[in-house]
């Protein structure tokens, strides 16, 4: 039936145009019937070779049956571990076969990988978020105090290359990576105890290894399920990169610099040393469903290719994933990759285009493109939540925005229905800086404070507090402080335009109470050294930390968190981090936020879930108190274009970094169902 | 002759210098650097960076010291050893990123250079020639709308029609099927199908542009007194074309080789980012964003490079072409 074309490889080389290694001696012709043409003048045919893999389900996927069969690969049961994990499918088990298509900017986008095929955790969340079960690791025991872990891998699992993961991968990793400070920059929080001493490791054999802490550390568990915690232990294969490590080669550094890096740690680095880099380096053994073919810095697309090593099956022990290749277009505009959004040409993308601008005409065209639009469950407390710096340098400035008074005042003078009814398509609602109603720290007070529009509450407010009123129309503070800011947004980021829409009409109602606002718009890594250096007044962003993230996103809730802590005080956030502050400290942090320090140091060495739970309801209900931030919207979630034959996504789920969508709903479990 | 290409040798060189400053003062005016991109991209992924994370990188990096320390590094290390730097996005030397991408934005700005050709020189001698006409005036509208739309928005006109009359988005140099199939008639013939978009998009400012100079050049000579003069002695249209006006009207042709190659170069990073090109277009947009300043530094320097040897070659031509500047050079 399927006849190969002899291929001439004279005349392709003589083109010297083809960029890509062809896949043709990887992915055998099946399926589809190919007529061959006159054979020997291959090149005047314009018959396409590249064979889609794809057929029936058994133990394993065809293309590797073909290569078990040529002596490639070993079986299937030896490629597997001892016990595979077992994953229940979403809806049906699938068949094998089939590309899944989506599309990146270009190499900065590494997230959608990250979050796409990532894989390789300790632990791993349910699809809801609300179960922590054995991934890599077939048990994570703490004992009695939560100070020591002792943790089994999954025996007989293999890297991509077929070399069993023990734990000398754990000890390279910890030892010559996480712990060398020339590759891993500041030793990770998620291995060190509260106060920052890097945990002990101990390896028991080689499949067993304990983690020991200095002081109860509860929330290990949840850290070795989560992203790029999780995958400290697992992600560095060491047969392959010990040669490119200082510490077991003395020439790597030459090495390095003969193959034109300028050291190596950029070898090292480049070759892979955590997230970025297992996209970019096809000879990488990794523990992904899918394995890098075509790395997404070049120039067309990035091609991931079936894991044969992969260590998950169905329930009939049917080795994962579905699909044969994930496919990345690299289209590094938005537009156009929404034009093929719409096209159909995506199996699954919930990135970019995504936002409230084009769902409108992502729905109008489902029919068209042959897919649908998912709904995404928004994890924000609000789309767009404001604070003021009180880290502000100039001291006039900083007094006003500490004080609660304004910031109520300013509250006030938001007309949130108006906004929903312009900006948001009618569909939201107002909302503070709280947990959304579907958290488990969900208070309805600290949610509604502060929402209505009421221009005169507000005026007599900033009238009591001494913002007296200018001939011009704008307030003054006592010491005769213009009420003039300027809000610092990036209007690049994916809620970018809204925000600045909405800071547009924002503008109008503070204008009525005697506040004059300014908006500076700026590309995002302009917006970032402002935030960086606390220069702004104030500035805008997501209401990270309404679900799911809620303790860990804490940055709209005190003086703490990722990405360098809380817009409200960035300093702040920043002595409470590192211990001291960069700039010096413009100013002591007042007594509620360092007692929301002591309680979140608590929370951190808390075993028992339902006390720390208890524990972090006082940082919010000090965060209620002191109305740190204003929330605005609450509007619906962002939505992924989901094509009608791929099976097994399992409908909404979260949109959040954390969460990694669609990460959860476990890729390797789609399949295409072209009927 | 030798002391002509010397000089101008000599004169490549200083612009380069210059452009190479200018360059990485301008790539390094913006607020941050390249540890500030990676920051809002960690922060993006819920990833934060302490204070210290972020000195350790700026050293690793080499962005401690101060900008005329690392653009001499950067120079010194280009001229001595050819080496581009290294791109801190990719974790690659420069080199490596650029390669596989610049025969194809040369190849795409080159076919297009030749489209434009092949389309400005009829069309220019047809509406001199025939001045006033229907012909004419329908070029006319045309290369004025051509001149005056930006590219980028005839890439995105493209892409909706696209879209909306053939059901498929016109991005890319290949179709899926086709990007892993070996090459052979039906994947040359796929890419003539994705290339003639960007050669359009790109090429209608530069045909728009030629169209103008050839037809107001040749109406300039066409009204010679030696025409008149050729015409009464009864020399017959077509040849008295040919062999005079036509002659001097393509001077403009070879000097174009000089700013059309620029212009294709820039047409191609706007156009190439909408269209996904595998250019080089997208990667510097990307690396200025970012602040990848060695990548984005040395696309420019790369460009700059083959404008100015493209310049050279315009100028040698024209030398050849037209004894006037030739003669005029030895006065």
């Amino acid at each position: 039936m399927s006849t190969q074309q002899p291929r001439n490889p004279s005349q392709r080389s003589a083109l010297q145009w083809h960029p890509a290694l062809t896949r043709r001696s990887l992915v055998p012709a099946s399926g589809a019937a190919i007529t061959a043409s006159a054979a020997g003048c291959s090149f005047f045919s314009t018959e396409n070779d590249s064979a889609e893999g794809g057929g029936d389900k058994g133990p394993e996927a065809p293309m590797l049956a073909e290569r078990v069969e040529a002596g490639d690969l070993p079986p299937v049961e030896e490629r597997l571990p001892k016990e595979p994990l077992v994953i229940t499918p979403a809806e049906s088990s699938g068949a094998y076969g089939g590309t899944w298509t989506t599309a990146v900017t270009g190499a900065a986008d590494g997230p959608w990988l990250w979050r796409t095929i990532n894989d390789g955790h300790l632990l791993e969340r349910s699809r809801d978020w609300t179960e922590i079960r054995p991934n890599i690791a077939v048990s994570l025991e703490p004992n009695a105090d939560a100070t020591e872990f002792t943790i089994v891998l999954r025996e007989g699992v293999k890297w991509s290359d077929g070399e069993p993961l023990t734990t000398a991968d754990v000890e390279f990793a910890f030892v010559n990576v996480a712990s060398n400070p020339e590759l891993t920059q500041g030793f990770p929080s998620e291995l060190a105890s509260i106060d920052g001493t890097p945990a002990e490791l101990e390896i028991v054999d080689d499949y067993t290894f304990i983690v020991r802490f200095n002081s109860p550390k509860p929330l290990f568990r949840d850290d070795m399920a989560a992203g790029t915690s999780g995958q400290r232990f697992t992600m560095y294969p060491r047969h392959y990169l010990e040669q490119f490590h200082l510490d077991f080669n003395p020439n790597a550094d030459q090495e390095a610099i003969d193959e034109g890096f300028d050291g190596w740690v950029a070898r090292f680095t480049s070759k892979g040393n955590l997230w970025n880099f297992m996209w970019e380096n096809p000879d990488l053994p990794t523990l992904l469903p899918w394995i890098c073919k075509k790395p997404i810095s070049d120039a067309d697309y990035a091609l991931f290719e079936r894991n044969p090593y992969y260590w998950k099956v169905d329930e009939e022990g049917s080795q994962l994933p579905y699909l044969d290749e994930v496919r990345y277009n690299i289209i590094a505009d938005v537009e156009t990759m929404f034009a093929h959004a719409i096209n159909g040409d995506y199996d699954f993308h919930s990135r970019h285009f995504n936002d409230n601008a084009h769902r409108a005409d992502a729905v109008d065209n489902e029919g068209n493109g042959d897919y649908t639009v998912v709904d995404l469950e928004s994890t924000y407390s609000s789309d767009m939540n404001l604070a003021f710096n009180m880290n502000h340098q100039n001291p006039a400035l900083r007094a006003i925005f500490k004080d609660k008074q304004f910031r109520i005042a300013m509250s006030h003078a938001i007309n949130r229905q108006e906004l929903i009814d312009v900006l948001w398509n009618r569909v939201g609602e107002p909302a503070q800086a709280a947990p959304r109603p579907e958290s488990r720290f969900y208070d309805e007070a600290f949610d509604t404070q502060y929402l209505e529009y009421d221009p005169d509450t507000a005026n007599q407010i900033l009238d009591d507090a001494g913002y007296a009123l200018g001939a011009d129309g704008v307030r003054t503070a006592a010491d005769g402080t213009r009420l003039e800011f300027t809000a610092a947004v990036a209007d690049d980021a994916l809620l970018g335009t809204i925000w600045i829409n909405a800071l547009d009409m924002i503008v109008d109602t503070w204008a009525e109470v005697g506040v004059q606002l300014h908006i500076g718009s700026q590309p995002r890594e302009n917006w970032q050294v402002l935030v960086n250096e606390s220069d702004f007044d104030l500035t805008v962003w997501t209401g990270d930390g309404g679900n799911i993230d809620e303790t860990t996103s804490v940055y709209w809730y005190m003086a703490a968190g990722p990405g360098g802590g809380a817009f409200f005080g960035r300093q702040w956030s920043e002595l409470y981090t590192s211990g001291a502050t960069q700039d010096p400290l413009v100013e002591e942090p007042p007594a509620f936020i360092t007692e929301q320090w002591d309680l979140y140091d608590q929370f951190k060495a808390e075993p028992d879930e339902a006390a720390r739970d208890e524990i972090f309801k006082q940082i919010l209900a000090i965060a209620k108190e002191e109305f740190l931030a204003i929330g605005t919207v609450r509007g619906q979630g962002a939505w992924a274009v989901v094509a009608n034959r791929l099976k097994n996504t399992g409908g909404a789920m979260p949109e959040n970094p954390t969460y990694g969508t669609p990460g959860p709903a476990a890729p390797e479990q789609w399949y295409i169902d072209e009927n | 002759m030798l002391r002509y290409l010397g000089r101008r040798a000599l004169y490549m060189a200083a612009t380069l210098l210059a452009i190479s400053l200018v360059v990485f003062v301008i790539i390094n005016l913006p607020p941050g650097d390249y540890v500030t991109a990676l920051q809002s991209r960690y922060a993006a992924q819920g990833q934060g960076l302490t204070v210290q994370d972020i000195e350790n990188l700026r050293v690793r990096y080499g962005l401690d010291g101060n900008l005329l320390q690392q653009y001499w590094h950067w120079f010194t290390q280009i001229v001595l050893h050819g080496d581009l730097g290294m791109s801190f996005e990719h974790e690659k030397p420069v080199s490596q990123v650029i390669a596989p991408r610049l025969g194809w934005t040369i190849a795409v700005s080159l076919i297009t250079l030749l489209v434009t050709w092949a389309l400005a020189f009829p069309i220019g001698v047809y509406s001199a020639v025939k001045q006033h006409s229907v012909g004419d005036y329908a070029a006319t509208t045309v290369g004025f709308l051509g001149l005056a739309t930006p590219n980028f928005l005839i890439a995105l006109v493209f892409i909706y029609f696209s879209v909306t009359w053939f059901g498929s988005v016109p991005s890319g140099l290949c179709s899926p099927e086709w990007c892993d199939a070996s090459w052979n008639l039906g994947k040359l013939l796929d890419l003539l199908g994705h290339l003639w978009i960007p050669m359009i998009v790109i090429g209608t400012g530069g045909v728009a542009g030629l169209v103008r100079i050839i037809r107001n050049n040749l109406l300039d000579e066409l009204r010679r007194p030696y025409v008149t003069a050729a015409r009464a002695r009864g020399v017959p249209e077509g040849p008295l074309l040919r062999r005079y006006p036509l002659r001097v009207a393509l001077n403009p042709f070879v000097s174009t080789i000089g700013w059309i190659l620029p212009l294709l170069l820039v047409g191609d990073i706007v156009v190439g980012q909408i269209l996904s090109l595998p250019t080089l277009g997208p990667i510097l947009l990307g690396s200025l964003k970012s602040q990848d300043m060695y990548l984005a530094g040395s696309i420019i320097m790369v460009l700059s490079v083959v404008t100015v040897i493209g310049t050279l070659i315009s100028d040698l031509l024209l030398g050849w072409l037209d004894p006037r500047i030739r003669l005029g050079h030895q006065r």
